[in-house]
Formats: C-alpha cells, structure tokens, sequence
C-alpha cells in the first residue's frame, strides 16, 4: 500500500452544504454528493446542481471512494462509483463500476458482477471490424475479440466524481466482444437509432478479468471478496491449453502402451502345446465328454489360452472345459458358447462367430489335459471343430481396458471444458433459445 | 506431459498394473477352481460333473 493520498481541493454541496472532495482535479466534470446524492458540475465555479436523485436505496460500493491502491505498480485512487443495468428478457442485470484515478496515468476503471472482476482501461484506437465462426468479431493489435453481448446499459446510481457528465438515467448502448480474459467493448452515446441532428460518439475500453482476491490485494477494502457466482463472458477458463497438453500427454501414453504391446507380443513363448481336430454329432449315442491326450506347459505361472475354430452354421454350440492338473489333480472348470448365425433379411445380417478365444488364468507349469464335453441342438447336423492350446499369450483384452482408462482424464476434461465454455456462451446473444441463466455453475 | 503429474501417475500406473497382468497372466475368464479331481476322469470323462454355472445359453437367430 503505498502512502495515502493527497488531501483533495475541497469543496461545499450547494443543496446540503456537505464538503465535496474532488481527487480529480480538473478532469472531474461531474462530482456527485455522497451525502444528498446531488449530481453537480464541478466545471461550474458554483457547483451547479444537474441532477438530483432521492427515493433509491442508497448503495455502498465495495471499495470506499477515497480509497487509494496500487494498480500495476501505479497508485490510483477510486473517486467514482456508478451502478449501470441492462434488460435481458425484461430482467434487470445490475454491474458496478469503479472510477480509478492517477493524475500522471489518468483515468481506468474495474467493474464488478456477482464477483467476477474486470481492469478496464480506456482505447483510443477504433478495432476493426470482422467475423469469426459465424459470429460478428473485432480487430485490434492482432487479437480477434468475438462479439458475446449487445444491450443498452443505464446508469442507475452514481457516486463521486466522474471524467464526463454523469447523470442517472444516463443510456448508452454496449457491444462486448471477448478474447478471454480480454473484452473489448463499445460504448455508443446516445444509443441508436439517435436523435435527428445528434451526432453519436463511440467509446471504446479494454477490459482485463482480475481476480477478486487480486482486487482486495490491490486497494484492500473491508471484508473479502465476494464469491465469483456462475460464468463470466471474459472469464479465462480454467481448462485453457490443459486440455490439448492432457491429450497430448494421452496420447504419448497410448503409444507407450502399443510399443508395451508389441514388445511383450515378442516376448511372451506363445507356444502351441496341444492342437487336435474333432468332430461332434448330437445324435451320437453314448457319453459326450472325453479328454484329450496330455499336454506340458513350461515356464513360469501364466496363461493359457483355448482356441476353438468350428464349421458351425446357423447353429451354436455348447463346450464344458476342464483343463486337469494329470499330478495334483487340481482343475480350471469352464464354459464357452460359439454361435453363428446369419441371414438374408433386411439385406443380409449376422450374429456371432464360428470360434472363439478364451484365456485361463495363472496356470503353473505341469503336464495337463482336457476335459471337453460339447453340447449342441440334438435337431440340428453335427459339427467339426478343432482345439488348439497355447501357452504365455498377450491378452489384448487388458490392453483394451488400458486404453480406455487412460483416456478417461482427458475425456472428463474435455467434457469440463466445454461445459464451462456452454455456461459463458448461456448469457450471451447466442445462449440456446429458452435456456435458462447459468448461475447455478459455480466458479472453479 | 509435465502440467500433468497426476494423470502421469496414473498412466504410469496403469502400464505397470498392465505389465503386472501380463506377466503373472491374469484373465478377464470366468473360471472355477477345482481340488483334487480324481484321476479315473481320464479313463471315465463322464463320470467327472462340471462345476463351472455358465449363463443362459443362446438359441440365436434373428
């Protein structure tokens, strides 16, 4: 905080004989009471009085006029205070604004809705006009700024001193156009369609969103910061280049899991240790079951993986698996349907598969056999099938799930993203027809 | 990749948790264990019941 200001060239209200600070010097044109809310002329040696307005709850900004912070190293001091409302499908949307003082830097201003902070500063320079995806936009110092919000604000309350003739009831139309956390917006005096023989006057001003907190650490008012409520038109999002870098990041892991896929393709034996062709009719008499001849797995505890490829058409079949431990007698009991199904209707369709594939988990090496007992509709013609028994085989399946998994986080960001961007885009011109305001969205 | 250390974690983690499965040569298979099958099921298959329940089975066809 640096130190405090300048006692102000004093002055005496005309209407209820309140001293009437002006910090503005010469630049102040208009100085309102804060005492009897008389709106005078401080251009006027006898402090004309232009305006007065009673009948209104009085408002108490949030950062007392006189107080003076630092602004971009800058020491300002807030010596105006005006509270400006748009209609929006008839319902009045209430902003404040704040005038900042310095005499060698001039005039800026921070603007404040339900929390959320603007650093606005004036522009001499008229944008360009443009458009970008479908939407009317401005030019200025290369930055493309598109067009949220266009409304006519009138000034509902005013207090202190002001660079121009400030009056209640004041109307002036505003475009904003955003560059997150940039907003460029216009100010057009009077609001079109204009009086015959007036000519209008366009200001210009460059907004920049500021925390709240970074406000309070600037001029630090009483109390706290309001909490920032729903999304704000310039409002950075707090997705911004996360999402790209988190897919990117997706991505580079994606590719580490197929180099891990090929590398353990090479790795893993895959050894064929059993593979035996057969036949199956349901009209056989007799037992169905059988076993095959036994088998050695090797190696280290691991999978097992059991082929069946059939000739199956129009049919399904059933096989009952036991895959047997010849020495300990311990067994890995399971089951697989292999259906196949297809048609001409609706032009031509199919269901299911002549084969299939299944994976036994951690086996120990041993010498082992099977246990097959097929099954199939006793109405239908027999099959041939042929089992085929491999042994430490990469099951994709994991290699599905894991990316699927890695690409949850950026999908869920993702989603964040664009619903912050849905909640910004809710109060502008181009919100959905019929939707509702978003104020519920709470700020992240 | 650096602006995410968690997701990284995780990645990271999950490769692992994948290596892990690879190698230990787990399976998304549904399978009963079962002790001490006698040894006559290789002279009589028939004699031996499955304990494996499998679900409804499909009688297909559009």
């Amino acid at each position: 905080m640096s130190a405090g200001p300048p006692p102000p060239r004093g002055l005496n209200c005309p209407t209820c004989g309140a001293a009437v600070p002006l910090r503005g010097l010469e630049h102040t044109q208009t100085v309102v009471c804060v005492q009897c809310l008389s709106v005078l002329d401080s251009t006027d040696p006898n402090l004309r009085v232009l305006q007065q307005f009673h009948g209104r709850e009085r408002i108490l900004p949030l950062i007392p006029l006189g107080t003076r912070g630092k602004l971009h190293g800058d020491p300002y001091d807030v010596i105006g205070f005006q509270e400006r409302t748009i209609l929006v499908d008839d319902l009045p949307y209430c902003w404040h604004e704040y005038v900042l003082f310095n005499p060698f830097k001039g005039f800026r201003y921070l603007t404040q809705y339900n929390g959320h902070w603007n650093d606005v500063k004036p522009v001499k320079a008229a944008p360009g006009f443009t458009s970008a995806g479908g939407k009317k936009a401005v030019q200025m110092l290369g930055q493309t700024y598109v067009h949220f919000q266009s409304a006519v604000a009138e000034t509902t309350y005013v207090m202190g001193e002001f660079p121009w003739q400030a009056r209640v009831g004041d109307q002036a139309a505003v475009q904003d156009f955003i560059a997150p956390p940039l907003m460029l917006s216009a100010e057009i005096t009077p609001p079109p369609p204009a009086p015959a023989g007036a000519a209008s006057e366009t200001v210009w001003s460059l907004g920049e969103y500021i925390p709240g907190a970074r406000v309070w650490e600037a001029f630090r008012p009483p109390g706290a910061p309001p909490p920032a409520v729903g999304t704000f038109a310039n409002q950075p999002s707090p997705y911004q280049g996360r999402v790209r870098s988190m897919w990117v990041a997706c991505l580079v892991l994606l590719l580490v899991l197929l180099n891990l896929g090929l590398l353990l393709s090479n790795w893993m034996s895959q050894e064929e240790v059993f593979s035996q062709q057969y036949s199956f009719s349901p009209l056989a008499p007799g037992e169905t079951s059988f076993v095959t001849s036994v088998f050695e797995l090797k190696g280290r505890p691991s999978n097992v993986e059991i082929e069946i490829h059939t000739d199956l058409s129009n049919n399904w079949a059933y096989f009952q698996f036991a895959l047997i431990n010849e020495a300990t007698g311990q067994a890995w009991d399971f089951g697989r349907e292999v259906s196949y199904f297809f048609g001409r209707s609706d032009g031509g369709w199919s269901e299911g598969r002549s084969g299939d594939r299944s994976i036994i988990p951690t086996v120990p090496a041993g010498r082992y056999y099977l246990r097959v007992e097929p099954e199939m509709d006793k109405g239908k013609p027999s099959m041939n099938y042929r089992l085929r028994v491999r042994r430490d085989v990469p099951a994709y399946s994991f290699f599905l799930i894991a990316a699927l998994l890695l690409a949850v986080p950026p999908v869920f960001l993702s989603l964040r993203s664009i619903g912050f961007e849905r909640a910004r885009w809710q109060e502008s011109d181009y919100a959905p027809s019929g939707s509702d305001d978003s104020d519920d969205e709470e700020d992240d | 990749m650096t602006q995410h250390p968690f997701y990284l974690a995780y990645g990271v983690l999950l490769l692992g948790l994948l290596g892990v499965a690879e190698y230990r040569g787990w399976s998304l298979l549904g399978v009963n264990e079962v002790k001490d099958v006698p040894r006559t099921v290789r002279d009589n298959p028939g004699a031996y019941r499955s304990h494996f329940r499998s679900f409804p089975r499909y009688i297909g066809g559009k």
